[in-house]
């Protein structure tokens, strides 16, 4: 019988470049390494069946990613994970892997916010921040599916706080909202003065 | 260092190594550190099987490390050069001058450009006497390899031929020397005398007035008269990989791929490939199901090809696919064909296939008339063209894609109208078979390139042909074409004509590439980074012609490449040569022994009976 599983794994820094796409294929291949017994879609051209709680952005590292896995029968999750972890390239860290009870919501649905730690930024004022916070409408330029446009992205940051010299956000993610750090970044530069959008590195802490 | 680049350039995992099969070893315990540098981009390198083989190769020895080098692109040459970072390898991110050896693939002449371009990227002198003691050494190999002389300047040694043993015997004297504390010029002596190596440095070249070599020869006591090219006489239990690298990104070819075997029996007078790989040497179909079964378990790979250069001649090749098929099948793997002779087998065996489309046929029968092709030993029969178009129309395939080339010597209007004119027979055969019992929607696509004389062909003394009289043979086919479901497709190259002079060249042509690498020359084989201009200019600076390399050889001349031994001696391709201006084919090696020479080598199809 189908069964789900829930794959949690981290992406390190030394793969933070391999695209959303190019990990779909990477895993497309680990499953064949790992000799899984997958579950396949119907229709002419068949492919394993396997879901992603959200992509994640190429050059960001992340310790909260989620996949679903559906297999044609149960296997052991300790067993798995280690078929897995053994045939992942070094990066991709799986950390648990977690059966699906039959007729619940599947926890890679319905993500709808994200937290990201963002290192190596200037150090603002906690009156610029706060200040920034209270803002009701924060207008920058925003790639959208129609190009770039200047869009209002104030309800889309729920927390902005600074901790040991990084920016930790929590913002929009999923299908209908989504915001991205970096844009968070440039909208700060806009809004703060002498604030430089630069950065070393991003990393998605967890997602809810 | 690569870190700080790697966010703004296109494709970063290009140049992040790390993917599955990459080899990673500790600095510590290496003490040879090897550089395979491929002169294009990592999406064409990594598509090239013998990098792979040569790669897991060397790196089977404790003592050594090699690691992937490619050409980056502009966006990465650009911060490369901006920031002052030197080019670094893919595994460790190290720079590529603190390595011991760089080792150079030449798989076209249009990429020497590049080579110079990532020398000086890793800030390596270009010239090899400009290279000190500190610096790495330099070498190159593959198919180019076998007229070296362009690049002599360049590259401290040659290895000619296959690599799979003489790259372990260079790494194992390399080894030695290294702990000797030697000279360079004390490694290249010791180099010198493993068969298979070429240290350009040790022979001089006195030119005659017209610019024809008046002598070659040894000038130093190490240095062999002439070098003998290398071949794996057993390829069957030759070393094979069973591992690949599994590139994160879109490559071109990204699959695992099955070489069946090496060297072509035919003796197409025009392809360099098939006479420099000869003799044939056929792998087992046992070896290769085990070989196949644990490339596909050790990548995870979803597709797999086969690869020689004429797969149809495979001895077993019904036992092969059927025993392929069986593995690959339950797995839910591609097996994707290479360009198979088109009959009833190959017809069956495209039907189980599900990966090919019912679109892609081709052929190349190469030459419109019967005449040309038996010039060129091309040894199909406008009868075999019209059988194999039945077997695929009725096949249900409605399109096909014929390969012709022209520029051919002997070549006269007449065979570049018989292009178009066989391409009008095929659509005859299309309208003969009853309506339904042929797909609609007939589609034929003629598909022509110019020839381009290569050396150790029989065609290396004819003459290339000029752009103008090339243009007016496009013209005579296009008026050949008669029916409305025939497509013309020509690529138009004056690339083709700086392919032929460096593929024919001598040393002096070292001088013209520095010029052209000065000039910004890089990716020449790429019709947007082509600059004819630059070539013509470097030509013109330093006193050559492009036309002078076109030219004809004059059949006692001392050609570049004489010093090489390739097996095939230069005799048999001489009566080749004179076979085909008398129009006259030569039986491919199963049929009769030609008597070419590679029986040298005692192994291969030389010996089969």
């Amino acid at each position: 019988m189908n069964t789900k599983y829930i794959i949690e794994y981290h992406r390190e820094a030394v793969v933070r470049y391999v695209s959303h796409l190019d990990f779909v294929r990477v895993m497309n291949r680990v499953i064949r390494r790992a000799e899984l017994p997958m579950a396949y879609s119907e229709g002419f051209n068949p492919h394993p069946l396997m879901g992603f709680a959200l992509p994640l952005s190429t050059g960001v590292t992340s310790s909260c990613e989620k996949m679903e896995l559906t297999l044609k029968e149960e296997m052991p999750a300790n067993e798995f994970l280690k078929k897995l972890q053994d045939n992942m390239p070094k990066g991709f860290t799986v950390v648990s892997v977690t059966q699906v009870p039959p007729n619940t919501k599947s926890p890679i649905k319905g993500i709808s916010r994200a937290v990201y730690r963002v290192a190596g930024v200037q150090e603002v004022e906690a009156n610029a921040l706060a200040d920034f916070m209270s803002k009701t409408e924060i207008l920058v330029d925003k790639r959208t599916k129609s190009g770039i446009k200047n869009t209002d992205i104030r309800q889309d940051i729920f927390a902005i706080k600074q901790e040991n010299g990084e920016l930790v956000m929590e913002l929009s993610a999923g299908n209908e909202r989504n915001l991205k750090p970096e844009t968070v970044l440039l909208a700060m530069e806009l809004y703060i003065e002498g604030f430089s959008p630069l950065y070393d590195s991003i990393h998605r802490q967890s997602m809810m | 260092m690569r870190e700080q680049l790697l966010r703004y350039v296109q494709k970063p995992t290009r140049y992040t190594g790390g993917e599955w099969g990459s080899v990673m070893k500790n600095k510590e315990e290496i003490d040879i550190r090897f550089a395979f540098c491929f002169p294009d981009t990592y999406e064409i390198g990594m598509s090239y099987p013998g990098m792979q083989i040569l790669y897991f190769l060397m790196n089977s020895r404790p003592d050594t490390w090699c690691e992937r080098v490619f050409a980056p692109a502009e966006d990465m040459e650009a911060l490369l050069r901006e920031k002052n970072i030197p080019l670094f390898a893919l595994e460790s991110g190290d720079s590529v001058r603190d390595f011991d050896l760089l080792g150079f693939t030449l798989q076209y002449e249009m990429s020497f450009t590049n080579i110079l371009n990532m020398l000086e990227l890793a800030k390596i002198p270009l010239l090899s006497k400009d290279r000190g003691e500190d610096v790495p050494v330099v070498c190159a190999g593959g198919p180019c390899a076998c007229n070296p002389e362009p690049l002599a300047a360049f590259i401290d040694f040659f290895i000619m031929g296959e690599g799979e043993e003489v790259n372990l015997e260079v790494l194992e004297a390399y080894g030695a020397w290294k702990k000797t504390g030697g000279t360079k010029r004390e490694l290249l002596e010791q180099l010198a005398k493993i068969e298979g190596i070429y240290v350009p440095a040790f022979y001089d070249v006195v030119y005659n007035e017209d610019g024809t070599i008046q002598s070659f020869a040894p000038n130093c006591d190490a240095a062999p008269k002439r070098v003998r090219k290398r071949i794996i006489k057993d390829f069957n239990t030759g070393f094979t990989p069973e591992q690949l690298i599994v590139p994160y990104g879109d490559i071109v070819h990204d699959r695992a791929v099955l070489e069946l075997f090496r060297g072509c029996i035919r003796g197409c007078r025009f392809c360099q490939a098939g006479m420099l790989y000869r003799p044939v040497r056929e792998k087992t179909p046992e070896n290769l199901l085990k070989t196949a079964q644990k490339l596909l378990s050790a990548t995870g790979y979803e597709e797999m090809s086969m690869s020689s250069l004429s797969t149809s001649d495979y001895t077993r090749l019904r036992e092969l696919t059927d025993g392929l098929l069986a593995l690959t099948e339950p797995k839910m793997v591609g097996l994707s064909l290479p360009s198979l002779r088109i009959d009833n087998f190959s017809m069956e065996l495209m039907q189980r296939v599900q990966k090919v489309r019912k679109s892609g046929l081709t052929f190349a029968p190469e030459a419109g008339t019967q005449r040309m092709r038996n010039v060129i030993n091309k040894n199909v029969t406008e009868e075999d063209v019209m059988r194999s178009a039945e077997i695929a129309f009725r096949g249900g395939y409605s399109s096909m894609k014929l390969y012709f080339m022209i520029g051919l010597p002997t070549e006269t209007e007449e065979d570049c109208r018989g292009i178009g004119e066989l391409a009008s027979r095929v659509v005859d055969v299309y309208h003969s078979i009853p309506k339904p019992e042929r797909p609609k929607g007939l589609g034929i696509t003629i598909s022509v390139s110019s020839f381009v004389p290569k050396p150790f062909t029989p065609f290396q003394w004819a003459a290339q042909d000029s752009m103008a009289s090339l243009r007016e043979k496009q013209q005579a086919i296009k008026g050949s074409i008669r029916a409305k479901a025939v497509r013309y497709t020509y690529h138009e190259s004056t690339v083709s004509v700086l392919e032929g002079a460096f593929a024919r060249g001598d040393r002096r042509l070292g001088k013209v590439l520095l010029a052209a690498h000065e000039k910004g020359c890089k990716f020449d084989a790429w019709s947007e980074t082509f600059h004819p201009e630059w070539w013509d200019e470097a030509f013109s600076e330093n006193g050559l012609s492009i036309d002078w390399y076109q030219r004809a050889r004059g059949l006692d001349e001392i050609l570049p490449w004489d010093f090489v031994d390739i097996g095939v001696t230069k005799k048999f391709l001489l009566h080749e040569y004179e076979k085909a201006m008398r129009e006259e084919t030569t039986p491919d090696c199963r049929t009769a022994c030609a008597g070419c020479g590679a029986a040298c080598f005692g192994g291969g199809v030389c010996f089969e009976h």
